[in-house]
């Protein structure tokens, strides 16, 4: 596919944004999308002018380095702060994070027991479709180009399943 | 000579279970960051969900309306927790009919479902606790994560979000000075000990509460199981130290325990922490044969009645503190002599 502004170079960027209230797709080279990227973060000079008041320069790149959830907006910081999470969202965002953290408390980060009836199916596809692509990236590294191909199937397979399951899951809650 | 076989009983030791399961619903920031209306419309669905349950009735409580001390002894009961108490906005809960499970609603968590049982009961109480679960999940949509499993506010609640506690009297290991011992080892096998009102609370009458840290990369079975082989570990050596001071320090236990026999029959007022003592000395001399069991007396209700709220709820009185303390004395020497 070829970038949508330039329409030159491949688009191996990705992303979503919203126009309008509308999730839109876009599909750039990575050039155009560092030129997008900076459209975006263009503030007008005079609140620029104004935080740079309130805040020093290192202050505010900081804090926009930092990442937050995007339902409940906390950073991981704030989170170090209280020790509680804001949302279910926060796992998503900061799984790496918290698989530390939860190592550290538990010994381990890997929920082994009960299961809501519900997303079983969704859950134990997950879980083969990790399992799966550990064997994936272990067949790439020794070369063993005929099982990754195989493992490929595989996680296609299961891709199919789990969003099968969860059109289902959103059929019920019409 | 005392009754030795005496000295095996549980239920001489174990006072309570309590199972508490952490759930979080879909679609909704934790309790702490919620606006009051929507966890209150939370709360409501709850409630119509927990109205179609064929096991049991529930009765609503919402914590605004309340009034101190019919919280504080909902709290005293167990029923509820001391967070739940100061959830003043919001917080409310579901107590069904049999007094056995509680629901918290928008504690630190959206739900925590709390199964009491008398005496040791894990297996019984969890899979009560579970069909709650359940009932609740068929209804709802849990947050729960692939990796991480159910999602709690707290990271120490993650995974199973169980949390199994066994509520014990150990009057014979807290004699002989070996609590902090047996804090150190339970912590190595990843339980911790508390005092009676849990998290963060002094003991009160060598009563102590046994509960497991560890709520991820375990299975609930395993979970209970662990803490099950643990108690009655610990069952052992509190009836290993109780033989030891019956063997070898037999004047000085039956002197204090006959002295605090006299002292808790023999006042006109007394403080909770104070007669806590005396009736722990008490249980424990009733277990060993040192002071004559009354027929019916159930010292753990006992115990349970004379708290600072407790003890205006028993008896239908509003009292201060010192009004409580004649009360308290009065009741207690009822209940033991046995007197009208
Ligand atoms: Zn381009
Ligand atoms: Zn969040």
């Amino acid at each position: 596919m070829l970038c949508q502004i330039c329409n030159q170079n491949e688009a191996n960027m990705h992303f979503t944004t919203t126009v309008n209230g509308e999730a839109v797709e876009k599909h750039l080279c990575e050039e155009c999308a560092k030129n997008q990227e900076n459209l975006e973060f263009n503030i007008p000079l005079s609140l620029g002018e104004f935080l740079g008041e309130l805040f020093s320069i290192d202050e505010l790149t900081e804090e926009s380095e930092e990442k937050h959830c995007p339902e409940c907006g906390i950073s991981y910081e704030e989170f170090l702060e209280t020790g509680k999470f804001g949302c279910a969202k926060c796992f998503e965002t900061f799984e790496d994070n918290i698989s530390e953290l939860l190592k550290s408390i538990h010994g381990q980060d890997e929920h082994i027991g009960k299961i809501p009836s519900k997303v079983e199916n969704k859950v134990e596809y997950i879980r083969e479709k990790n399992r799966i692509e550990k064997l994936l990236n272990q067949a790439i590294l020794e070369e063993e180009f005929e099982k990754a191909a195989e493992y490929r199937d595989l996680i296609k397979d299961l891709d199919d399943k789990i969003s099968g399951v969860e059109a289902d899951s959103n059929k019920n809650i019409d | 000579m005392p009754n030795m076989e005496s000295l095996g009983k549980l239920e001489d030791i174990v006072i309570s279970t309590r199972i508490r399961l952490a759930r979080n619903i879909v679609g909704h920031k934790m309790p702490e960051y919620m606006n009051i209306k929507e966890a209150n419309d939370l709360s409501k669905e709850i409630v119509n969900i927990m109205k179609m349950s064929k096991d049991d009735e529930y009765e609503y409580y919402k914590i605004r309306d309340l009034d101190d001390l019919e919280k504080t002894c909902f709290v005293e009961e167990h029923l509820i927790s001391p967070k739940l108490y100061g959830s003043i906005l919001s917080g409310a809960f579901l107590l069904s009919k049999n007094r056995r499970t509680t629901i918290l609603l928008n504690e630190e968590d959206h739900l925590r479902i709390q199964t009491i049982y008398k005496g040791l009961n894990l297996k019984q109480a969890y899979a009560e606790a579970s069909k709650t679960d359940d009932f609740l999940e068929e209804q709802l949509e849990y947050s729960f994560h692939e990796k991480f499993g159910y999602i709690t506010s707290c990271p120490t609640n993650i995974g199973t979000g169980l949390r199994a506690s066994v509520m014990l009297h150990l009057p014979a290991i807290s004699i002989t000075n070996n609590i902090e011992e047996l804090v150190n080892i339970l912590r190595k096998l990843g339980l911790t000990l508390r005092g009676m009102y849990g998290e963060g609370t002094q003991s009160i009458g060598a009563i102590y509460q046994i509960s497991n840290q560890k709520t991820l990369g375990i299975r609930e079975e395993d979970i209970l199981d662990r803490l099950n082989k643990v108690i009655a570990q610990v069952i052992d050596r509190e009836n290993e130290m109780r033989a030891f001071l019956l063997n070898e320090r037999k004047i000085d236990i039956e002197d204090k325990i006959l002295r605090s026999y006299g002292l808790i029959t023999n006042n006109k007022k007394i403080g909770f922490n104070e007669a806590m003592n005396y009736l722990s000395d008490i249980k424990l001399g009733m277990g060993l044969g040192v002071i004559d069991q009354v027929d019916g007396l159930d010292i753990n209700k006992l115990m349970l009645e004379i708290q600072p709220a407790k003890i205006q709820c028993k008896l239908g009185v509003r009292m201060d503190k010192r009004a409580r303390e004649i009360a308290r004395s009065e009741y207690i020497i009822k209940t033991l002599t046995k007197e009208e």
